[in-house]
C-alpha cells in the first residue's frame, strides 16, 4: 500500500527533524574530537550543540561520495565529517576573529551541507524535478529564498534556516549567547544569526537583501558576511579544499603522491594574514590563490577522472537518479490524486532528506507498490516498474555489477561495435536465473548520429533557415534542457516504452527481455559547463568545428546512455535500440528545426 | 546558460522599450538580473555581477552584441537585435518547456519582468 508509505513519510520528516529538541547547551562543555585530516579539533560546546540536532546528525548518515565505497574501499567518510572539518578550517585561515565570528563561521561550516539529499551528489540529476514539483507547483514555493536548477541544496537549508523548528530554536539559543558584536545584536536579535548564516551559505553577492531585512543599519554586518563568503565559497574556498583533501585522502592510496599536496595545502594556509575583500585586499592572497591551485591540481585531476566522472560512478549515479526519479513521479501522483499540495511538497521533501540507508529503504518499498498508484500513464509506470526491476537485481549487487564495469571498460582499447550499430557492450552478468548485459552510447555515436545526423557540425549544412549563430544558440538551450531534466526532457520513459514494444512486436528477443534506459546526467552537466568556461573559445570561428574539436579533446568515449538488458535477444535488437534513442533526439531537433522555419 | 542570459536581456530591452541603436551600461542590464529578477523573480542563474558580464563577453563573441571593456557599454546594432529577437522568440515557444515545467517557469518568471504595455510600444 502506498497510502502508509506516503504518510510514514512525513511523519519521519516531522517527528525526527521539525520538532524542537529539549538539550540545555549551558551544561554542556567543549570537546575535542579527532578528525582524520586535521588531527584534534576543539569543537566548542555551541558546535557540538548544534551538532547533536537530529537534522544536523543526520549528515553523519550521508555518505559524501554516495556508493563510491563499491569502488574506492575507503570512501565511505559523512557529510557531517566533511562540515566539521570545514567548520575547523574556517577559523584557521583568518588570524583575528573575534569569538561571535568564530562561533558564525564554525555554524557556517557544520550547517552548510545541511540541504543535502540522501546519496548527496549522487541526486543532483532530479534537482529540476524536484524544484518544480515542490518550489514551483508545491506550497514551499513562496517560504523558498529562491530556486535554481544549480542550488537546490542551498534552497533547502535556507528554506531550513529559516523556517526549520528545531534549527531555528536552537540557533537563536546560540545567539543569546554571542555578546560581543555589537554592530549583530544578536543578544536583542537572535533571529540575525540564522540571517548571516543564511547569506554566507548562499554564497550569492547580494544574497544578504534577500536574508537579511535589517542590513541597513548595519554596513559592517556587510562588509563581514562578504569576507565569510569569500573563506567559505569563492577564492579562499574552505569547502573545496577540504573536500578536495578529505576525499583524495578516503578514496586513494594517499602515503606517496598525495601526502605532499596536503601539507603544501596546509602551509599555505599560514600565507594568509587576512583581511577582508572590502576593507582591503587580502595580503598574499595571489599568492595564495597560485600555490593552491598549483598544490591541489594533480589531486583535483584525479579526483575528476577516477571519482567524481569515472565511468562506474557514472553508472550507478545514473542509476540511482532513475530510481529516485521514478519514486517522485509516483509520491507526485499519489499526492496529486489524494494529498493537499502542501502534503505532497511535505512528502517530496520528507523522501529526498532521508539518509542513504532510510533512502534506500523506502525507494524500495515505493518502487514495490507503484503499480497501485492511479494517475500514472502506461509508458510511465511501465518505466517505474522497471525501475523496481532494476532495484532488485542491479542495485542489490553493485558491488559485481561495479567490478564488471571496472575490468571490462576500456574504450581506448575495447571499442567494440556490433555490427550495424554504434552501441558499445562492457559485459554480462547472472543474477538469480536472468542475464543482464550492461552497454553504452556514447559520445562518438552523439557527433556521428545526433550532430551530423542532423546538419548540426561543421561538416553537414546547416539547415538553410538557421544561421550558425541561431542553431548553436538554440542547441545549447536544448543541452540545458537536458540538463535541467534529462528524464522528462528526452522522454525517457517513452523512448524506453517504444524499443520494448519493438522488441516485441518484431520477435526479436525472447519474451521476458527487457531494454533499460539510464541517461548519463553528468555527462550532460559537465558538458554544459564547458560550454560555459569562457576558455572553450566557442564562438570566435567556425563554431561547430570548435565544438566538434572539444567534444573529441575532452569528451571522447564518455557514455551518454547506459542501456541495461535482460534476457538474450538477437543482434538486430541492440539497432533498435540505437535507432530509437537517435530518432528521439532528431526528433526534438528536426521538430524545433521545422518550427523555426515555419515561422520564418 | 548563457541562453537564459540572452533572454534576459531581450527582456531587458523591451522592458526599456527602445529598439534602435540600443545602448546602456552593463550596470543597468546588471540591476535588472539582480535587482528584479533575481530579488522579485526569484531567479537565480548568476552568483555575481562577474558572472553575468561572463556571459555577455560570450554574447559579444557570437556577435550579438557589442561590448566595451573601457566604458563597460553595452551597444546593440538593429541588425544583432533582429537576430537576438528571432533567436528569444524561439527560446520562448522551446518545446521542452511542456514536458519540463521549470523551463517554462524560468521563461515566464523573464517574462513578468517585462510590463504588458513596454514604455515606447502600443
Amino acid at each position: 500500500m502506498i497510502q502508509p508509505l506516503f504518510y510514514e513519510i512525513l511523519a519521519n520528516y516531522e517527528s525526527k527533524f521539525a520538532r524542537v529538541i529539549d538539550l540545555d547547551y549551558n551544561l554542556m562543555n567543549d570537546d575535542t574530537i579527532i578528525d582524520p585530516i586535521y588531527g584534534e579539533i576543539v569543537l566548542d560546546r555551541r558546535i557540538l550543540y548544534l551538532t547533536s540536532l537530529p537534522l544536523v546528525e543526520r549528515l553523519a548518515r550521508i555518505k559524501q561520495l554516495a556508493l563510491t565505497y563499491l569502488v574506492y574501499q575507503g570512501a565511505n567518510h559523512s557529510r557531517l565529517e566533511h562540515s566539521l572539518g570545514v567548520s575547523h578550517l574556517l577559523t584557521k585561515f583568518p588570524s583575528d576573529l573575534s569569538v561571535d565570528d568564530s562561533v558564525t563561521l564554525q555554524i557556517v561550516g557544520l550547517l552548510h551541507d545541511l540541504g543535502h539529499s540522501g546519496w548527496g551528489h549522487a541526486l543532483d540529476g532530479v534537482v529540476g524535478r524536484l524544484i518544480s514539483e515542490v518550489l514551483v507547483e508545491g506550497s514551499l514555493s513562496e517560504e523558498s529564498p529562491f530556486f535554481s536548477y544549480k542550488k537546490l541544496d542551498i534552497a533547502i537549508v535556507s528554506y531550513l534556516l529559516l523556517h526549520n523548528d528545531q534549527l531555528t530554536n536552537a540557533l537563536n539559543n546560540v545567539a543569546r549567547s554571542l555578546t560581543s558584536d555589537n554592530a549583530l545584536s544578536y543578544v536583542e536579535n537572535p533571529s540575525r544569526l540564522r540571517d548571516v548564516v543564511a547569506s554566507v551559505i548562499s554564497e550569492e553577492e547580494n544574497g544578504y537583501e534577500l536574508f537579511c531585512k535589517w542590513i541597513d543599519s548595519s554596513p559592517k554586518a556587510i562588509e563581514k558576511i562578504h569576507y565569510f563568503i569569500e573563506l567559505l565559497g569563492r577564492d579562499i574556498n574552505c569547502d573545496r579544499v577540504d573536500w578536495v583533501v578529505r576525499d583524495a585522502h578516503h578514496a586513494f592510496h594517499m602515503v606517496t603522491a598525495y601526502t605532499g599536496s596536503i601539507e603544501k595545502v596546509s602551509k599555505n594556509r599560514e600565507l594568509l594574514k587576512t583581511r577582508n575583500k572590502r576593507g582591503g585586499a587580502l595580503v598574499n592572497k595571489a599568492e595564495y590563490l597560485k600555490n593552491l591551485k598549483n598544490a591541489t591540481k594533480a589531486v583535483r585531476e584525479e579526483l575528476y577522472n577516477k571519482v567524481y566522472e569515472g565511468t562506474e560512478k557514472s553508472f550507478m549515479d545514473s542509476l540511482l537518479v532513475r530510481l529516485v526519479y521514478s519514486c517522485l513521479m509516483v509520491l507526485s501522483a499519489y499526492g496529486n490524486a489524494t494529498a493537499s499540495p502542501s502534503t505532497k511538497s511535505r512528502v517530496m521533501m520528507g523522501y529526498i532528506f532521508l539518509p542513504d540507508e532510510e533512502l534506500s529503504h523506502y525507494t524500495e518499498s515505493i518502487l514495490n507498490v507503484a503499480s497501485q498508484v492511479p494517475g500514472i500513464d502506461q509508458a510511465s509506470l511501465n518505466f517505474i516498474r522497471g525501475s523496481d526491476e532494476l532495484q532488485q537485481s542491479i542495485f542489490k549487487n553493485m558491488r559485481v555489477v561495479m567490478s564488471l564495469i571496472r575490468n571490462n571498460f576500456r574504450p581506448a582499447k575495447a571499442i567494440r561495435p556490433y555490427e550495424g550499430s554504434n552501441l558499445k557492450k562492457i559485459g554480462k552478468l547472472r543474477i538469480g536465473y536472468r542475464e543482464f548485459s550492461v552497454s553504452y552510447l556514447d559520445i562518438d555515436w552523439f557527433m556521428a548520429k545526433v550532430l551530423s545526423g542532423n546538419g548540426l557540425t561543421s561538416k553537414h549544412t546547416l539547415p538553410s533557415h538557421l544561421t550558425q549563430v541561431e542553431a548553436w544558440v538554440l542547441m545549447n538551450q536544448f543541452l540545458n534542457d537536458m540538463r535541467i531534466d534529462v528524464i522528462s526532457s528526452l522522454e525517457v520513459y517513452k523512448i524506453e516504452e517504444a524499443i520494448n514494444q519493438l522488441v516485441r512486436d518484431q520477435n526479436k528477443a525472447n519474451s521476458d527481455f527487457r531494454v533499460y534506459l539510464l541517461p548519463n546526467y553528468y555527462f550532460l552537466r559537465s558538458l554544459t559547463e564547458d560550454l560555459e568556461d569562457p576558455k572553450s573559445s566557442i564562438g570566435k570561428g567556425d563554431i561547430f568545428k570548435d565544438f566538434w574539436q572539444m567534444l573529441i579533446k575532452k569528451h571522447a568515449h564518455r557514455p551518454i546512455f547506459f542501456i541495461l538488458t535482460k534476457g538474450s535477444g538477437s543482434e538486430d535488437v541492440y539497432a533498435i535500440i540505437e535507432n530509437e534513442i537517435t530518432n528521439k533526439f532528431g526528433e526534438i531537433i528536426q521538430n524545433w528545426s521545422r518550427e523555426i522555419k515555419n515561422r520564418t | 546558460m548563457w541562453t537564459y542570459t540572452l533572454y534576459m536581456l531581450d527582456a531587458f530591452i523591451r522592458r526599456r522599450g527602445k529598439y534602435s541603436n540600443i545602448k546602456f551600461k552593463f550596470e543597468d542590464f546588471s540591476n535588472f538580473v539582480f535587482e528584479d529578477l533575481w530579488k522579485n523573480q526569484k531567479i537565480v542563474f548568476h552568483d555575481t555581477a562577474k558572472d553575468l558580464l561572463k556571459d555577455v563577453r560570450y554574447l559579444g563573441e557570437l556577435n550579438l552584441v557589442q561590448y566595451n571593456e573601457n566604458s563597460n557599454r553595452i551597444s546593440i546594432t538593429d541588425g544583432q537585435y533582429a537576430t537576438i529577437r528571432k533567436i528569444t522568440v524561439e527560446l520562448k515557444n522551446d518545446p521542452i518547456r511542456e514536458r519540463v515545467p521549470l523551463v517554462a517557469t524560468y521563461i515566464n518568471k523573464i517574462e513578468a519582468s517585462v510590463p504588458t504595455r513596454a514604455p515606447g510600444r502600443r
